[in-house]
């Protein structure tokens, strides 16, 4: 009896807990404004992964992976137009990942695979060259200070963006 | 759910091949948990063409007598609780449970009495887009495919994606807003399945293993054409076109992966 009180308080404990953790459900209004907040960038993100889907070379990954940072480079630039902090934050946070996660380590592998002296060399030149100096815009866009420069989630994501920038090089 | 619970589940399943609900929600989600996924259907689908041995026409009644001749499975009967024991324990119990309403209540009271804090307002925090969340994820996925299976098997779930996203919103969105997830289900489909599925070289993939896959596309397809038909009388007059493009986009998809798993 005991043993099944414990237990039972146990998961109710549990239970409350991992509600809190999760995610609060949107109102199909709420999901409606954000398609419509977000269409340009969506529709130029299916785009990008379709030429990702196509690309056979590591060269044209790398032009891919580009492609898309570009994309969400364009997206903080109007989310800072607009002074939305919280959707600075976001696409920042997505520019983020995909930068870590794909552009970096793909320039990377196709350095590895690439000769030195070869056209194709001079094209992942070209694709690092593009990628340096979009997420140089990226950080031009979000300002220093200010109700976006002082939002806490922009200051960080700011930072993580900035050190990104040495991965590139 | 984490990705080790859900392969579990996925594992207990009657039939792995078909994902419930919560299983699907996960999975449209998680990059790691769709390859792994992927693999297992292949595998459950190619486990079961295997030649099956007959067996031995004494193999029952030699298991029956082994089974009988090492005696009884229970040798130490468990020990019963004695009749004054189950009351102590229950009034243990009975106090404890007394105590923890009081002091329950006793929070309670002192709550109601301190009134709502004017220092601690709640601040809600914003939610991320979870379809542009879920697009950026499928694209990183595409980027870190290393074979044309696992490209197609991505682009079939971005496609998902974008017919549920369509799906969810079709009684409120504007007929632009559906015109335009109509248009990236449409690119998907054909010039991201379709095209893929024809560029795949012929050495990319087992062959078996291939018409499994692009069956299971065409499957896929074949629900969402189902899907976008029932919708079009269920929806606003002008949300209908875009839902038969849904429709006929995800037909004439699922004919011609049919016919291309059909010669792999």
């Amino acid at each position: 009896m005991l043993r099944s009180c414990t237990t039972f308080a146990m998961l109710i404990v549990l239970a409350a807990w991992a509600g809190a953790q999760g995610r609060p459900m949107l109102s199909t209004a709420e999901q409606l404004k954000m398609l419509q907040a977000d269409r340009t960038l969506l529709g130029s993100l299916v785009d990008d992964g379709l030429g990702l889907a196509k690309s056979n070379t590591p060269v044209e990954k790398a032009d891919g992976c580009r492609r898309m940072t570009k994309s969400l480079v364009d997206a903080l630039g109007r989310a800072a137009g607009d002074q939305d902090p919280d959707r600075v934050a976001e696409i920042g946070e997505h520019l983020e990942n995909v930068i870590r996660d794909a552009l970096a380590p793909t320039i990377d592998e196709a350095r590895g695979l690439i000769p030195e002296d070869s056209p194709e060399a001079a094209k992942l030149k070209l694709v690092r060259d593009k990628s340096t100096e979009d997420l140089k815009a990226a950080l031009a866009s979000i300002p220093q200070a200010g109700k976006v420069g002082g939002h806490a989630r922009v200051k960080e994501t700011r930072g993580k963006l900035d050190q990104l920038r040495e991965r590139l090089k | 759910m984490t990705c080790e619970e859900l392969r579990s589940v996925i594992l207990a399943l009657a039939n792995p091949l078909e994902a419930p609900a919560p299983v699907s929600e996960h999975l449209r989600g998680c990059a790691s948990c769709q390859k792994w996924w992927a693999h297992l259907r292949t595998l459950e689908t190619l486990v079961t063409k295997l030649p099956v041995p007959p067996a031995p026409a004494n193999k029952k009644a030699r298991l029956l007598d082994e089974l009988h001749g090492r005696g009884p499975a229970i040798h130490v009967r468990p020990k019963l609780r004695h009749e004054g024991e189950g009351v102590f324990r229950r009034r243990r119990v009975l106090a404890l449970a007394g105590l923890a309403a009081s002091v329950a209540i006793a929070i309670g009271i002192v709550a109601i009495m301190r009134g709502p804090s004017p220092k601690s307002p709640v601040v809600k925090a914003p939610t991320p887009h979870p379809f542009l969340e879920r697009v950026v994820q499928r694209n990183v996925a595409l980027v870190k495919s290393t074979t044309p299976a696992a490209r197609l098997a991505t682009l079939g779930l971005l496609a998902d994606d974008v017919r549920l996203e369509a799906r969810d919103l079709a009684r409120v969105a504007s007929v632009e807003d559906l015109k335009a997830l109509a248009g990236w289900y449409d690119k998907l489909v054909r010039e991201g399945l379709v095209t893929q599925a024809e560029a795949m070289p012929a050495l990319a993939m087992d062959p078996a293993a291939k018409a499994v896959l692009l069956r299971d596309l065409a499957g896929r397809l074949h629900h969402a054409s189902e899907d976008a038909e029932r919708l079009v009388n269920d929806v606003p007059p002008a949300a209908q076109e875009s839902m038969r493009r849904m429709a006929e986009t995800a037909k004439v998809g699922q004919q011609k992966l049919r016919q291309l798993a059909g010669g792999a």
